[in-house]
């Protein structure tokens, strides 16, 4: 993978500081072979820490005179493809599941199941997700069926949400992005009192022969991962009705799209507008 | 007796008299000294109490409003008002009270560990998820940074005591503690009003406390130095903390910093000062830890905070106190698992538990909460909310069902405190004793792992069981302050005079910082524009006053020409806009009303800057903007209904109180850098204002008729007149005037005397590498002040001087005031 963030300042900047999650994290399904992050113009200072999710965070200090500022990754990882559980517990009684162990995996699920800082619940949520959850049907089930609703019943259109686009927008037009409909599907769960992260990564640029080039492969991707009692965490992509995902990397997950941002960074300088862009290449070797 | 009709209620305890009526033998010599005393001395020295705390500074901040002063109270509302009744605690309930602040202190200390290491109460359930992230106050980022020292340094609870006199914990604080600083400023008070009670009585001292948290920050420091630095993070001039952490920097000997001032380099944390960056080891945290550093939290993205702070707590070069991540435990959510939590620590039942707290997320205390809304205080803990809390029994019928709708919807967000019935205790107004309620905010800190409580705090009076709820929470009765008292000390008289502790001394007489010397690039900036509002609320305030003086002496002169030009004059000087067709009366009216540049928005300018640098101040400064608050309503109370007399006197204690302020900083102010920008504000603009008065009033020569009285208003607005007379001792001539006011090196006024004292601290100020040099600026201004007067007119003059001294001001601001920069986020 190839991951370039770029930032035009419009005015000298001072100083600044950046963080990013952007080094790929290994998997049960993932092995990463190397990964590394650098800056241009180079950091001043520079240091790595795993945050609380066990993603790897790398900061950045910058304390020249600069007007841009790229941010640049290059990993390589292998990857098999997840698996679908053969057997689930119901829905319903997964919660209970989950409140009665006592692993750090559980408790992310405990914590995965609250709302986060971009995720309020709602009703409106749970009047969404009720359909794909009769009484008893087992959780890989009900994760199948939802993931394929918000694929049909919403358009993709990168052209009407940001990054502080709050959910309750998108419920009401309808359309968004990745990170809008893993948002909404951890919503729904969670309104449900289940339980699920969100995770940022990549999916292969180039289709192989035969298959369709997949949505959001020109930029960083964003799905779902929903917590089983005694099968660990589904991945379910609802931008490319996937469960489990294929040809998708890992890099990083947490509560909400706020946990993993790629990039982030304050930099001091005198009013200017500011312009990004971001290229991501993913290719097989 | 003061205490005669003093009737406790039955079935309450009270703190005065026992069940049978009888005073409490510790209460004896204290209402014997009050006896003594007797009740008008005691009203009286209640309002002598008001005024120390004005004069301390306490009730001053510059609001949101524009800077015009506001009175706040520890709260943010209200005067602040103190009881000279204490609140006072037996030897034997401080044996209990401080053994149970010890215990929560160093219980939530623990809790924090565990919960930004191995979350070891999250993972088997001690504390439900859901109820630990209701607040939103768990800062994930905060998450397995290992850090210097304890999580938790200092503590402060809210204490109060029940109907059968146990004293229970109403809530903790541990994000920011407040009071500490109230209560050395009560107690300040206290010990001037009563010195007698409190010689003959045995009060245990605060000061020791203050000295164990200096200690408490200097183990804190990272590496090993011979001084380190701390410094405190204050929140702005309009929080109503700012002034709690600016009285406590100037009591430590810290520097007084806020989020702008500190900058993260290398992984280190930098305060931006004049000589350049200096090192901080140590923050003594104001601000809540919910948006201290700009770099994380998207979601509570707000303009503020030290970006890359985390990044240099967690590479362990700085330490916060409290730690990053402790407001957590701050309120009252985690109050319904503490006793186990205590139990499973530390092994021991809580010697000091809190008013019976229900979580709503546990489907048997809902139940319990739903069924009885009326007997609770219900907290709505998502800091988004618009009220913290409501009493359940003040709910109308519709509300309560409404309250409870909210509730199911949302039980995880909703803890509800049983509304308990309180303990009574006297309480002074007028001068007579009456029974009253008071809750206590008692604070600790943590000195090498032991837990110091301070012996005292800072006592606020309620509402008969009603304890105070949140910020909206608002009643007069609750901003009449305590001093809280602990009985069984050392006599407090002895520690100061006779046997003056290690203590005592190293508080007071060893700032950590050479505050003369180091001086943070925000302070000089403010003490610049401290320097501008004060000369220009002087100028303006005494030419506003000659005009009036000379209209009432000569009535007839106000429809002259030299009614115009007195016009001009006040409109040059107060920002107006010199309308023709305005009479003289109506341009003083403008004069001093609201507008800016007028006499009454300099002082408000003056009172806002001077907020922003107390801890450069002395007290005396502070009784002179306390005094100019006054004045400044009490003339703008005669603007309605202009009786000249009232509104000059008014004018005139105006300018003797800016006079004094002058004086003040010439004598009483140590030669640093600090008092150099001071005063160079002040140069600049006397002599930029001088400049605006002649080119109003003399830029062409006046009529014949009225030239010398436009001369003697001129000069009297200069403050010039008598030394005028006294050196020419003849009518004013132009060219003299001229002289006088623009050249004379010996006239404290004139222009020359004004570049003379600003090249003398240009000089003298450290110039950062690569400065523009002004030197070249400054001999222009010269030059246009020795201009060839057979030949130029004052205009001329004046736009000589006039342009050079202006680019002066702005190179000034931008070399070393570089404005926080724009952040793109």
């Amino acid at each position: 993978m190839h991951h370039i963030t770029d930032y035009e300042y419009g005015a000298r900047v001072v100083s600044g500081h950046t963080i990013a999650h952007l080094k790929a994290r290994s998997t049960p399904f993932q092995r990463v072979i190397s990964s590394v992050v650098t800056t241009d113009p180079v950091a001043d200072h520079s240091d790595e820490h795993f945050d609380s999710f066990g993603n790897v965070v790398s900061y950045f200090a910058f304390e020249r005179n600069h007007r841009h500022l790229r941010v640049e990754s290059i990993s390589e990882v292998e990857v098999v493809v997840g698996t679908l559980p053969s057997w689930s517990g119901a829905w319903d009684s997964a919660a209970t599941a989950i409140a009665a162990e006592s692993t750090y995996d559980a408790l992310l699920a405990r914590i995965c199941s609250q709302p986060s800082p971009m995720v309020d619940l709602s009703d409106a949520l749970v009047e969404l997700a009720r359909p794909s959850f009769p009484v008893g049907r087992p959780l890989h089930e009900c994760i199948m069926e939802l993931t394929r609703r918000i694929n049909q019943e919403f358009t993709f259109d990168p052209g009407v949400t940001d990054v502080a686009t709050p959910l309750s927008d998108v419920l009401a037009a309808r359309r968004g992005v990745c990170q809008d409909f893993a948002h909404l599907g951890i919503g729904c769960l969670r309104s449900l009192g289940l339980s699920a992260r969100y995770v940022s990564g990549y999916i292969e640029t180039e289709p192989l022969e035969g298959f369709p080039r997949l949505v959001g492969a020109d930029a960083s991707h964003a799905w779902l991962s929903v917590y089983i009692p005694g099968f660990g965490w589904l991945d379910a992509d609802p931008t490319n009705d996937q469960v489990p995902p294929n040809r998708h990397v890992t890099v990083a997950w947490g509560r909400d799209y706020g946990d993993v941002a790629p990039v982030r960074g304050v930099a001091f300088g005198p009013p200017a507008t500011q312009q990004l862009s971001v290229s991501v290449d993913v290719a097989r070797l | 007796m003061l205490s005669f009709g003093y009737r406790s209620e039955p079935g309450r305890f009270d703190e005065l008299v026992d069940e049978l009526g009888r005073v409490r033998p510790h209460w004896e010599a204290l209402l014997a000294n009050w006896d003594d005393l007797g009740q008008p001395e005691i009203a009286r020295r209640q309002t002598v109490a008001e005024r120390l705390l004005v004069a301390a500074g306490a009730s001053y901040t510059n609001a949101a409003d524009g800077g015009h002063g506001t009175p706040i109270s520890a709260t943010g509302q209200g005067t602040w008002r103190l009881d000279p009744i204490p609140y006072v605690l037996t030897s034997q309930d401080w044996v209990h009270v401080e053994a149970g602040l010890r215990q929560r202190a160093q219980l939530l200390d623990l809790v924090l560990a565990d919960l930004y290491g191995p979350r070891t109460l999250l993972l088997d359930g001690t504390i439900p998820i859901g109820a630990a992230l209701s607040a939103q106050a768990y800062l994930f980022e905060a998450i397995g940074v290992e850090i210097l020292g304890p999580r938790l340094v200092t503590y402060a609870a809210d204490l109060v005591r029940d109907a059968q006199g146990q004293f229970l914990v109403v809530r903790d604080h541990t994000d920011v503690p407040v009071a500490a600083g109230y209560a050395h400023l009560n107690r300040s008070v206290v010990t001037r009003l009563f010195p007698d009670a409190l010689k003959s009585l045995t009060i245990q001292p605060l000061d020791p406390w203050f000295v164990d948290l200096r200690r408490s920050f200097e183990s804190l420091a990272p590496r090993a130095s011979m001084s380190p630095r701390t410094i405190v993070l204050a929140p702005a001039p309009t929080d109503a903390d700012y002034v709690e952490a600016s009285y406590l920097s100037t009591l430590l000997g810290y520097h007084l910093a806020q989020s702008d001032d500190l900058a993260v380099r290398s992984g280190r944390v930098w305060l931006r000062a004049l000589e350049g960056l200096e090192g901080v080891d140590v923050i003594f945290r104001r601000i809540s830890d919910n948006g201290v550093d700009s770099l994380q939290a998207p979601g509570r993205a707000r303009q503020t905070g030290v970006p890359g702070l985390i990044q240099a707590v967690r590479e362990q070069h700085v330490s916060v106190a409290n730690s990053i991540g402790s407001g957590v435990a701050n309120g009252v959510w985690m109050q319904p698992f503490l006793g186990q939590i205590c139990e499973r620590l530390l092994g021991d039942p809580l010697l000091l538990p809190a008013i019976e707290t229900l979580w709503c997320g546990d489907p048997e205390h809902l139940g319990a909460v739903q069924a009885d809304i009326g007997s609770f205080v219900i907290h709505d803990t998502d800091p988004r909310a618009p009220r913290a809390a409501v009493f359940g029994s003040e709910l109308s019928d519709v509300d309560q069902a409404r309250w409870r709708a909210r509730i199911s919807a949302a039980p995880n967000r909703y803890v509800a405190q049983r509304k308990i019935r309180f303990a009574s205790t006297p309480v002074v107004s007028n001068g007579s004793v009456h029974l009253g309620m008071a809750t206590i905010r008692m604070q600790a800190v943590n000195v090498d792992n032991t837990w110091v409580v301070l012996p005292g705090g800072h006592g606020r009076q309620v509402l008969p069981d009603r304890p105070v709820i949140d910020a909206f929470d608002t009643n007069a009765d609750n901003t009449l302050g305590k001093d809280v008292w602990v009985m069984g000390g050392v006599n407090q008289q002895l520690v100061f005079t006779h046997a003056p502790s290690e203590a005592s001394v190293s508080v007071t007489q060893l700032p950590q910082v050479d505050l003369s010397g180091s001086l943070p690039t925000r302070a000089a900036e403010a003490l610049f524009w401290l320097g501008r509002n004060a000369e220009h609320a002087e100028m303006a305030a005494r030419f506003t006053r000659s005009v009036i003086g000379r209209a009432e002496q000569q009535p007839g002169l106000v429809d002259t020409a030299w009614g115009d030009l007195a016009r001009a004059g006040l409109a040059a000087l107060t920002g107006g806009d010199n309308n023709p067709f305005e009479s003289v009366t109506v341009a003083i009216s403008g004069a001093l009303g609201i507008r800016s540049g007028s006499v009454y928005d300099a002082i408000s300018n003056l009172t806002a800057t001077a907020n922003t640098v107390r801890e450069f101040l002395s007290q005396g400064t502070w009784r002179l903007v306390n005094a100019l608050e006054r004045e400044k309503i009490s003339f703008s109370a005669t603007l309605l209904d202009i009786d000249t007399f009232e509104t000059a006197d008014a004018l005139d204690r105006v300018e003797i109180n800016l006079l004094a302020l002058s004086g003040l900083s010439l004598e009483s102010v140590v030669r640093g850098p600090s008092w150099r920008f001071l005063d160079l504000g002040r140069r600049f603009e006397r002599a930029l204002t001088t400049l605006g008065l002649l080119e109003a009033t003399l830029g062409s020569p006046p009529p014949f008729e009225v030239v010398q009285d436009v001369y003697a208003l001129v000069l009297a607005g200069c403050e010039s007149l008598v030394a005028y007379r006294r050196k020419f001792r003849s009518d004013v001539r132009i060219e003299a005037l001229g002289e006088f006011l623009v050249n004379e090196p010996s006239n404290p006024r004139s222009i020359r005397f004004q570049l003379d004292r600003i090249a003398e601290h240009l000089a003298s100020l450290p110039w950062p590498q690569g400065a523009p040099s002004l030197s070249a600026l400054l001999d222009q201004a010269s030059l246009g002040i020795t201009a060839d007067l057979e030949n130029s007119t004052i205009a001329d003059r004046v736009l000589a001087i006039r342009g050079p001294l202006l680019q002066m001001v702005d190179e000034l601001l931008v070399t070393w005031f570089t404005h926080p920069p724009h952040r793109h986020v």
